[in-house]
């Protein structure tokens, strides 16, 4: 009964999840609305430009030649034979986006099997931790966020990349490591900056080796996996555009930073106020930022490959040059993965504000800088540092949480009498 | 023998002499009149403004009113709009708060609307910056900029350039968000004159401290003036109540009520204007600076800067020119050379076509839509379906 | 006891796992940082701009050589019979004679006397169609004759007629004549290439105020402003006109410079002041004083904004009725200007066309037309303007009245400049744009020394090296007599220096002062580097404080064997 309950409840959920967007997709004003929107399209998601690029490759000229295109190759082989049809397109949306879903849910399932193999953590009282969100709850979270349903609604083509990142970890957790592989190179293909979940990757494939040799075999395996399904992504690349100028379109521009678009991020200000001669120096001081915390966060919290992905997930799009709320989507999603340490959490009230409060006004400032005229650039970019503030802060506060749970699992504190009631506000101490 | 060849090089080098007044020994009175045209000292032939108002909001209103009246006054006195390029980093005609939209004033009175109908701004808004500004300047600008927002200037050019705005010691704001220092105005003249970009320049500056501006311009043939000394603020004049802001300042009004009584045939001097500058008056201590600059003052009309007052040369009659080969009606008689070159000459052939217009015709070559991309997204297919294929295979296997 | 010394040791290790690796990721970023603060500057062709600018390099040469064709037939006839070679030489001494006199050690314009065929004495076809091609390369046709006269004919050939039949007669004749020709030229180039500072301001003297600089292309605007509509103006016939009388003019510059022509109509065009009037002679006149204003700049639109070349506009104004005729004289009854135009230096010309009303009205059907022929006197004062604008050298104009005897030029169709002034032109713009782009280069060269945190990119440095390049180019074809590719080397090298001077990138030069640089990067690297040197601090003292245990764990080894074991097991 059970089951058969849950399974209902998945239905009633993923089936609410299509209804909703397939109603919201009813309104072609809205889905353009939001497709325009700087927060969700940036331009290397924007679906605008992907349409121009398909038009292009369609009629024969180069996609890449003339600086509108900045999405990789395969996307528009993916779209050149559904673009003519705006339902198909939604319903491709759509269904990448349950899988998502679906993808979060099987990723929770395996999670809470391993779960039950660990060491569980007495909490006060001598009880026993509580296992953390089930699958279904974390799919909801992921399908109903708003930022997501905006995200699928403005179709940014950021949710391929997501899809494939989520691919990588559910690959990873069930330990088939050419998909895991595959799906990391295809998130890397798709976006460069995914390429760094490479190691939480191995880290899940390895988790249950203990032999040392045999991690050090697996992951020089995957690694070469991972380069070779690089390789075979960017050759069926050529075969469909015949060139290789989309290395300099897609992979220049997210390392360059060179559209300046205003968005969500940090860097596009910069580089508008920065002298020129700046520029390149601050460039690779910014993009050697987003990929210098991957191998520390990964040793520190190798026991917990979810929740480094989520991190660094939670860094890119946070760090990248064209952050959008895609990529907060993602992370968003990620995180109740990782619900157990939800209880030590201590900004969780700060950090929904920051949220809602940039959400809210980071239209209304848009509005006045852009057409009103009576604001300035600055507006627009003040929300954007209180939302990255937000993010950072989320960031912190959950690495906070899952050290101190850390903590907890190896020293359990008193759990009856007065120093118990002590015991939950002691500081966590490096030894 | 040829009076009209020896008269126009008397002309020529009188011209020449003059304007670089160097003493010459011919007698100027024989040629005055018709052929002897030498209106100004300062040897230009053209006349250029640069008027920037580097300031934004309503509240700083007066430094656009200050920038319009300026723009105003050298069009009056002849500058063309295509020799004027006006900066004007803020639309105050069009702003919201303006209960007068669509128009500029510069008085209480609102007797003039300086906004009118006939106004060209060249760069407007967040197009004014530092950096446009000194490429404006230096002429490096990017290879697609409109010949609008050129300044085309040659070694013949003589360049008023009035800046207003918020400044401080030797720096001046753009837009609230840069400024511009002494520094950078000075390397750009001097820029300007290593490539004989001009001929002279009548630097104006109305802003808090603006004598600080000019310290470090070192280049020849540069005068500057400016409203106030170092550690001195610049008051606007008055205001207006209706507008609700201040509507001018005071250095642009003061010269303005000078400028207001030259026309183009004025012979008034820029020593002229710069006597009327009165401390009770402008409350704070202008400054000139014609240390760089050759002409004693009050030899420098006004017109030499604000206007466009150019030397022009009378052209002479054909026929007087060509009665140099009836000079002598003896040689042409004896002569059998005196036939006319079979070649050339006399006959004018109408229907003669120039190859000057030779229009190139791009085309655009667009591939074959739907046969090449159809093929190459099939191989594209059929490839992406085998690798998916073998991913599966290999990871059941492994 | 043990479990909580291995995860310490673990907690170590992991800790300077992590330190590690964020300190090998700073380091590996270093030389990618270092390379990026790093101002570029591709380094220029310093020494070979200051060789050049000494005209070190090359020395620019304007070769001519000059055909001497002495008649044969007054040679047979008189027993006085010149040696040709005689007069070859004579002229060559006289020359060397004249430079050492003007204290001139080498002339620029290298004349070249070269001994001809000789000639009949009469021109036929013969010699009128053998003319010299090359630019350069002249034909003097000497023959006796009662009076000395010498005529330059538009083809490169000169005719000099000698009194007496001697030599020495002959040579003062040629020398004088060629001075006539080549003199002012030979000034003026000298003028120009003058690298000594002392006398440059001379040089400003001579440059022709009213001609424009040189461009590879120019527009030209041909406008027709009409004061009013009731003069009756509807349209012109410029593309006739422009066929008619321009054509000749523009195919002759064509190896000079490119023309675009265009044309527009403007009615209700009035004059910012009202004429004065004459009423002696009713006529409305304009003072040479109130010339300068007669551009209405306000309300005539004059400037295009399409194309970017250089323009000189052509103005012919149409006063309206009430201000008809319209003439400019000094006052009321002094005489009028017979052109009834002006020339606006660098900018143009204006002319002042008056539709003769009796005319018009007996002209048959179109009254409102300009014709081709109204347009001539018009068209033929313009020509003579856009010479002068040009810098086309009237050489009847710049030749002195100091010769004996009369020297005279002809001219060609149509203003259009004769092959004689077309080469003077080439010679002349070559050298000018030799001095300009070596200028441009030179203060591109000084600007780059001076401010060391200019950035300098390679393509400045390929424009710099190619300029130099053409500039040589040029002289060298200059020196092998090649005029027209002299030109277009010079021109090429011209415009790659001024690409490299304005190029865009050379901007970021805004004053930036050392410490500027500071408060950029402090911030940045202060907060960043504090924590990573703590952290590495730290951890070197732990390791000592390791070490100082170990030593100490040494010491009482003796005494506590299951420590000794366990560190074994570690």
């Amino acid at each position: 009964m059970a089951k058969g309950s849950s399974s209902n409840n998945a239905a009633a959920v993923f089936g609410t999840a299509v209804a909703l967007r397939l109603a919201l997709f009813q309104f072609p004003a809205l889905a353009s609305l939001l497709g325009e929107r700087v927060e969700i399209s940036t331009p290397v998601t924007s679906f605008k430009r992907l349409s121009e690029g398909v038009f292009l490759f369609t009629n024969g000229v180069p996609p890449y030649d003339g600086g509108v295109v900045h999405q990789a190759p395969l996307l528009l082989g993916l779209f050149y034979p559904i673009i003519s049809s705006p339902l198909l397109v939604n319903l491709l949306y759509i269904l990448t986006d349950l899988a998502i879903g679906y993808m979060l849910l099987r990723i929770t399932v395996i999670k809470d099997m391993d779960y039950a193999k660990e060491k569980k953590i007495t909490q006060y009282g001598g009880k026993e931790e509580e296992p953390g969100m089930g699958g279904l709850s974390v799919a909801t979270l992921y399908l109903f966020n708003p930022y997501t349903l905006a995200s699928c609604i403005g179709r940014s083509t950021i949710l391929y990349s997501n899809t494939a990142v989520v691919a990588a970890i559910w690959m990873g957790m069930k330990g088939n490591r050419s998909l895991a592989m595959f799906s990391v190179a295809v998130a890397t293909y798709l976006s460069l900056y995914p390429s760094m979940l490479i190691i939480p990757v191995i880290l899940m494939l390895t988790r249950k080796i203990n032999d040392n040799d045999l991690t050090k075999k697996v992951t020089i395996q995957c690694t070469g996996l991972f380069a070779g399904s690089l390789v075979a992504l960017f050759a069926l690349s050529f075969v469909l555009v015949n060139s290789w100028d989309f290395f300099g379109s897609v992979y220049g521009t997210i390392l360059t930073v060179s559209d300046l678009t205003p968005n969500l991020g940090l860097c596009w200000y910069f580089f508008i106020e920065m002298f020129d001669q700046f520029r390149p120096f601050f460039l690779v001081v910014f993009q050697i930022h987003v990929f210098i915390f991957a191998v520390p966060v990964s040793i520190k919290l190798r026991k917990y490959p979810l929740f480094v992905s989520f991190l660094l997930c939670a860094i890119m799009g946070t760090f990248k040059g064209y952050p959008s709320i895609g990529d907060a989507s993602l992370y968003l999603g990620l995180l109740p993965l990782s619900s157990e340490i939800f209880k030590y959490m201590r900004y969780s009230f700060l950090v929904t504000n920051l949220f809602m409060y940039s959400t809210l006004l980071a239209p209304i400032f848009w509005y006045l800088w852009v057409y009103v005229g009576s604001g300035n650039a600055n507006f627009f970019y003040a929300i954007g540092l209180v939302y990255g503030i937000g993010e950072i802060i989320l960031m912190i506060d959950s690495t906070f949480a899952i050290l101190r749970r850390d903590f907890e699992a190896h020293s359990p504190p008193e759990t009856t009498g007065q120093d118990a009631a002590l015991g939950w506000d002691r500081e966590v101490v490096q030894k | 023998m040829k009076p009209t060849s020896i008269l126009r090089y008397i002309t020529a080098s009188v011209c020449i002499a003059t304007t670089l007044a160097i003493s010459v020994t011919t007698n100027k009175d024989d040629v005055e009149g018709f052929f002897a045209k030498s209106k100004s000292q300062s040897g230009h032939t053209n006349n250029w403004a640069v008027l920037v108002c580097t300031s934004r909001f309503w509240f700083n209103y007066r430094h656009i009113a200050n920038t319009l009246s300026m723009y105003r006054t050298v069009k009056r006195l002849g500058i063309p709009d295509s020799n004027i390029i006006m900066m004007l980093a803020d639309d105050v005609a069009c702003n919201s708060r303006n209960i007068f939209p669509a128009t500029v004033y510069n008085n209480r009175g609102r007797h003039l609307d300086l906004y009118g109908e006939n106004v060209e701004v060249d760069y407007r808004g967040y197009e004014v910056t530092v950096e446009n500004f000194i490429r404006l300047l230096t002429g490096r600008v990017a290879k697609e900029t409109p010949r609008s927002k050129r300044l085309m200037t040659d070694d013949q050019s003589n360049i008023l350039i009035f800046m207003t705005g918020h400044g401080g010691e030797e720096f001046l704001k753009f837009q609230d968000a840069e400024e511009i220092s002494a520094y950078d105005l000075g390397d750009a003249f001097q820029q300007m004159y290593e490539k004989k970009r001009y001929n002279e320049i009548l630097f104006m500056i109305d802003t808090c401290q603006a004598n600080t501006m000019y310290t470090q311009i070192h280049s020849p043939n540069i005068l500057a003036t400016g409203s106030s000394k170092l550690n001195e603020s610049s008051y606007s004049h008055h205001d207006d109540p209706d507008i609700g802001v201040a509507v001018i300042d005071r250095f642009t009004y003061y010269i303005l009520e000078v400028l207001e009584k030259v026309n183009m045939q004025s012979k008034a001097t820029l020593k002229d204007l710069f006597d009327t500058y009165d401390y009770n008056l402008l409350q704070s201590t202008p400054g000139v600076r014609d240390d760089l600059f050759d002409r004693p003052l009050d030899e420098v009309l006004l017109t030499d800067f604000f206007g466009n007052v150019q030397n022009v040369e009378l052209t002479e009659s054909k026929e007087v020119n060509n009665s140099l080969t009836e000079a002598d009606p003896a040689l042409v008689d004896s002569d059998p050379m005196f036939i006319e070159d079979p070649q050339a000459e006399t006959t004018s052939s109408l229907k003669q076509s120039v190859p000057w217009s030779q229009e190139q015709s791009h085309t655009f070559e667009i591939g074959n839509p739907d046969q090449s991309q159809t093929w190459r997204f099939v191989a594209f297919a059929v490839l992406s379906v085998a690798m998916g294929g073998a991913l599966f295979a290999g990871s059941s296997l492994v | 006891m043990p479990t909580d010394r291995d995860s310490m040791a673990a907690n170590d290790n992991t800790r300077r796992m992590v330190i590690l690796s964020v300190w090998a990721v700073v380091l590996l970023g270093l030389p990618l940082w270092w390379k990026t603060t790093r101002v570029y500057r591709a380094e220029l062709p310093y020494d070979s701009i200051d060789q050049w600018n000494q005209w070190k390099a090359c020395q620019p040469k304007f070769p001519i050589r000059v055909n001497l064709h002495l008649s044969e037939t007054e040679q047979q006839q008189s027993g006085r019979n010149p040696e040709l070679s005689d007069v070859t030489q004579g002229v060559t001494r006289r020359f060397q004679e004249l430079n050492t006199a003007n204290g001139v050690k080498e002339s620029l314009l290298a004349i070249e006397f070269i001994a001809g065929k000789p000639w009949t004495g009469s021109i036929n076809k013969d010699i009128t169609e053998h003319t010299s091609t090359v630019p350069g390369t002249y034909d003097f046709y000497i023959s006796p004759s009662n009076v000395t006269h010498a005529s330059i004919r538009s083809q490169r050939q000169g005719f000099i007629q000698v009194q007496s039949w001697n030599t020495d007669h002959i040579i003062d004749t040629i020398v004088e004549t060629s001075s006539a020709v080549f003199g002012s030229e030979e000034r003026t180039i000298r003028q120009l290439l003058d690298t000594n500072e002392d006398t440059q301001g001379v040089r400003k003297v001579h440059d022709q105020l009213k001609t424009v600089k040189y461009a590879p292309g120019y527009q030209l605007t041909f406008s027709l402003f009409s004061g009013d509509a009731s003069n009756g103006v509807r349209e012109w016939k410029m593309q006739e006109v422009i066929h008619a009388y321009l054509a000749p003019f523009i195919k002759t510059m064509s190896t000079v410079s490119k023309f675009t022509i265009e044309s527009q109509i403007q009615h209700y065009a009035s004059l910012a002041f009202t004429p004065q009037m004459d009423y002696s002679s009713q006529e409305h006149y304009l003072t040479p004083d109130a010339l300068p204003n007669f551009i209405n700049a306000a309300e005539w639109s004059l400037a295009s904004t399409v194309s970017s070349l250089p323009s000189l506009n052509f103005l012919t104004y149409v006063p309206k009725p009430s201000e008809s005729p319209l003439v400019i004289k000094t006052g009321p009854g002094a005489s009028k200007s017979s052109t009834n135009s002006f020339l606006i230096p660098r900018w143009g010309g204006v002319a002042i066309l008056n539709r003769d009303i009796d005319r018009t009205k007996r002209s048959e059907e179109h009254p409102e037309v300009i014709t081709v022929q109204d347009l001539e006197p018009v068209m033929r004062v313009f020509l003579t303007q856009l010479r002068d604008l040009m810098g086309v050298t009237d050489l009847s104009t710049t030749t002195q009245s100091s010769s004996s005897f009369p020297i005279v030029f002809h001219k060609s169709l149509n203003e259009a400049p004769t092959t004689w002034e077309l080469d003077n032109l080439l010679r002349r713009r070559s050298a000018e744009n030799l001095v300009d782009s070596l200028a441009t280069i030179s203060s591109l060269a000084r600007l780059v020394r001076k401010t060391p945190n200019m950035v300098v990119l390679d393509h400045i440095q390929k424009d710099v090296t190619e300029a130099l390049r053409d500039i040589g180019r040029s002289c060298e074809h200059l020196s092998r007599q090649e005029y027209v590719e002299a030109l277009a080397a010079s021109r090429d090298g011209l415009v790659k220096s001024e690409t490299a001077f304005f190029d865009p990138t050379m901007v970021s030069m805004l004053y930036f002062p050392d410490e500027h640089k500071y408060a950029i990067y402090m911030p940045l690297f202060v907060p960043i580097s504090v924590p990573l040197l703590m952290s590495l601090l730290r951890e070197v003292k732990r390791l000592k404080e390791k070490k100082k245990q170990a030593q100490m764990d040494k010491d009482s080894q003796g005494h506590d064997d299951h420590d000794i074991q366990h560190d074994k097991q570690e």
